[in-house]
């Protein structure tokens, strides 16, 4: 008798899926992202966005995520308490049939590079992902899905809001038990909801700014410390095991940057499955320096865990960059340009770093690379 | 691949209650040595539990496609059996029940085992999440220690906790080393200091604290791990020796 049976699942089936290690995967809505976390978001997992300082990016790919559940006709499960989600729905990108335009601004004969001549037959180097993409949608973030279509899409709304911060569920720590009713009560939400769910199509839970401060109210009011972040972890662990081998996929953004305590983090990221940050340029020195002037931001992957499988996916590049442009949101390898300028500083001084101190003296290691 | 992990984590060697703790440093996952030892058992046709609270029993069944194993179809015949921790104890917060007896059906379920096989090999999978759980380090202890009394009573079991070592000021991170002072062979998995690549998985040390009473190694101070770098396939590991990549 045969140990090996090829499993075929009804999963196969779900618009706007690809089965992969006999598991569905859906696409974010975005394609670059999808191709450096290996193919999109595997069902039955967690996916979790580290968010930059001002929350502006993160908050794109959580309505990408949410607009491709749209567009796909998947049921949708959308929470946040720092926004109103409704709010957030009316403003998703819009699907468009062809990827939008590229902005090239005209190049001028004085940018045109000077190419050696043996290199002119070779092809540009790819720096963007997912152009070969099959799965998922493209958008268009100048336009917004209309009100029409939103009313009629499978989109739940939770129902906690920031007054259950303040609430307690439990009035003394009990073993598993959450303390905070907001955490319970969003928990439960979620387990009636995928309770609910038919299995034939897939969910997409989204959870905006999990974590924030709002959120950890009732930790900061607890007079023992070590009991600081402890429903959020519990909440996470929760989570994970409700959502396992099922037709779901979570995308939670999450404010990391606002946990001192580096272990509360590494346990919320322990119970995820892949994960991301954003590191934005915006208000740091990195704004201003010449080498990241084509890019809005560095992103850095974070885990990608094995599901199904022995191999987690390794991505074709850890140097990874953003930029925000007027239509869509695109991921790529970083580059640094090339230092083309002639000056009479010395070898050694560096001439392309913004000198840290008023009086000058540039220096080579402040150059990141 | 099996002949490596067999004699590294000595699975052959007639030991009583051969107890060996994974431990995940530097967000390594490691659950492929449960994977590993979940597929020698199978071949071997001896009896396991496992606990799992971490990975659920699907992905180690798809995995063990894989690697030419059906852990359903061995589930189906009664060697092996499992404990879904994470799921009953979601199902109890969310039925307003008590949570104070779970730890107590686990060994229940191992001596439950033990009517029907004279050996039952154990795995608890992600058992820091007890931690997480808010069981103080106090009863987590006490647990691990009763699990290893238990298994004892059968015949040369394997005991193997996978847990997840966060950082060196977590109750973690304290449990973790309670647990390798119980232990035979520990195993210690660890992520590439640069990031991921595609050549190697990550760094593996195995140390055996367990070898400390035998009359080779009774004069040695501080026995040497063994160092080695993995790479994961599709259908098993390969070992490698640091500088051999």
């Amino acid at each position: 008798m045969r140990s090996f049976r090829k499993f075929i699942d009804i999963s196969t089936h779900i618009n706007g899926t690809k089965v992969k290690n006999n598991l569905p995967y859906v696409s974010s809505g975005i394609p670059s992202l999808d191709h450096i976390v290996g193919g999109g978001i595997p069902a039955g997992s967690i996916f979790v966005v580290e968010e930059d300082v001002l929350g502006v990016y993160s908050k794109v790919l959580f309505k990408y995520f949410i607009a491709e559940g749209v567009a796909c006709d998947h049921e949708l499960f959308v929470t946040s308490l720092d926004e109103d989600p409704h709010k957030i729905t009316s403003e998703l990108p819009q699907p468009c049939a062809l990827p939008p335009e590229d902005e090239k601004a005209p190049s001028t004969d004085a940018e045109k590079m000077k190419i050696a001549w043996r290199y002119e037959g070779l092809s540009q180097v790819e720096s963007s992902f997912g152009s070969n993409t099959n799965l998922g949608h493209n958008f268009d973030l100048s336009r917004y899905i209309d009100a029409d279509t939103i009313e009629k899409s499978k989109i739940q709304y939770g129902t906690t809001t920031w007054q259950d911060s303040t609430l307690s569920w439990q009035t003394t720590m009990r073993r598993g038990k959450l303390k905070s009713a907001l955490f319970h009560k969003l928990l439960r939400n979620i387990y009636e909801t995928v309770l609910r769910s038919s299995g034939t199509n897939m969910l997409r839970l989204a959870i905006h700014s999990l974590g924030s401060p709002i959120w950890m109210a009732m930790d900061s009011d607890d007079t023992e410390f070590q009991n600081y972040g402890r429903d959020l972890i519990m909440f996470m662990y929760y989570l994970r095991i409700l959502i396992r081998d099922k037709n779901v996929a979570v995308f939670i953004t999450i404010p990391s940057h606002l946990y001192e305590d580096p272990i509360i983090m590494k346990k919320v990221l322990y119970s995820a499955h892949n994960a991301v940050r954003i590191e934005s340029f915006a208000g740091s020195e990195k704004e201003t320096n010449p080498v990241y002037k084509d890019y809005h931001g560095l992103f850095h992957i974070t885990k990608l865990t094995a599901l199904y499988t022995l191999v987690p996916f390794v991505p074709p590049s850890l140097d990874l960059a953003f930029k925000l442009k007027r239509k869509k949101f695109v991921i790529e390898k970083l580059h640094i340009p090339p230092e083309l300028e002639e000056t009479s500083e010395r070898e050694q001084d560096d001439i392309t770093a913004t000198p840290s101190t008023a009086c000058g003296g540039f220096r080579k290691k402040d150059i990141d690379f | 691949m099996s002949d490596i992990i067999t004699s590294c984590l000595q699975l052959q060697k007639n030991i009583s209650t051969n107890r060996i703790v994974v431990k995940e440093i530097n967000g390594c996952d490691g659950s492929f040595i449960v994977n590993c030892v979940i597929s020698y058992c199978i071949k071997q046709n001896s009896p396991l539990l496992i606990v799992s609270s971490h990975n659920s029993i699907t992905h180690y069944h798809n995995v063990g496609l894989r690697m030419n194993h059906n852990l359903f179809k061995s589930c189906e015949a009664g060697v092996i059996d499992y404990f879904d921790f994470g799921d009953a104890t979601l199902t109890n917060i969310m039925e307003y029940a008590e949570s104070d007896q779970l730890l107590i059906d686990v060994l229940k379920k191992i001596e439950e085992m033990q009517r029907n096989h004279d050996t039952v090999n154990i795995i608890f999978d992600g058992i820091t999440h007890l931690l997480d759980l808010q069981y103080t380090l106090q009863e987590v202890n006490k647990f691990g220690s009763e699990i290893i009394e238990i298994a004892a009573k059968s015949k040369n079991p394997l005991v193997i906790f996978h847990c997840n070592d966060v950082m060196e000021d977590d109750a973690n991170h304290c449990w973790a080393n309670l647990l390798s002072h119980k232990a035979q062979t520990v195993v210690e998995v660890e992520n590439l200091s640069s990031g991921l690549s595609s050549d190697v998985s990550g760094h593996l040390t195995i140390k055996y604290p367990g070898n400390k009473f035998n009359e080779e190694h009774i004069h040695t101070v501080d026995m040497k791990p063994k160092k080695y770098l993995y790479k994961l396939f599709d259908r098993g590991v390969k070992w490698l020796a640091p500088g051999t990549v």
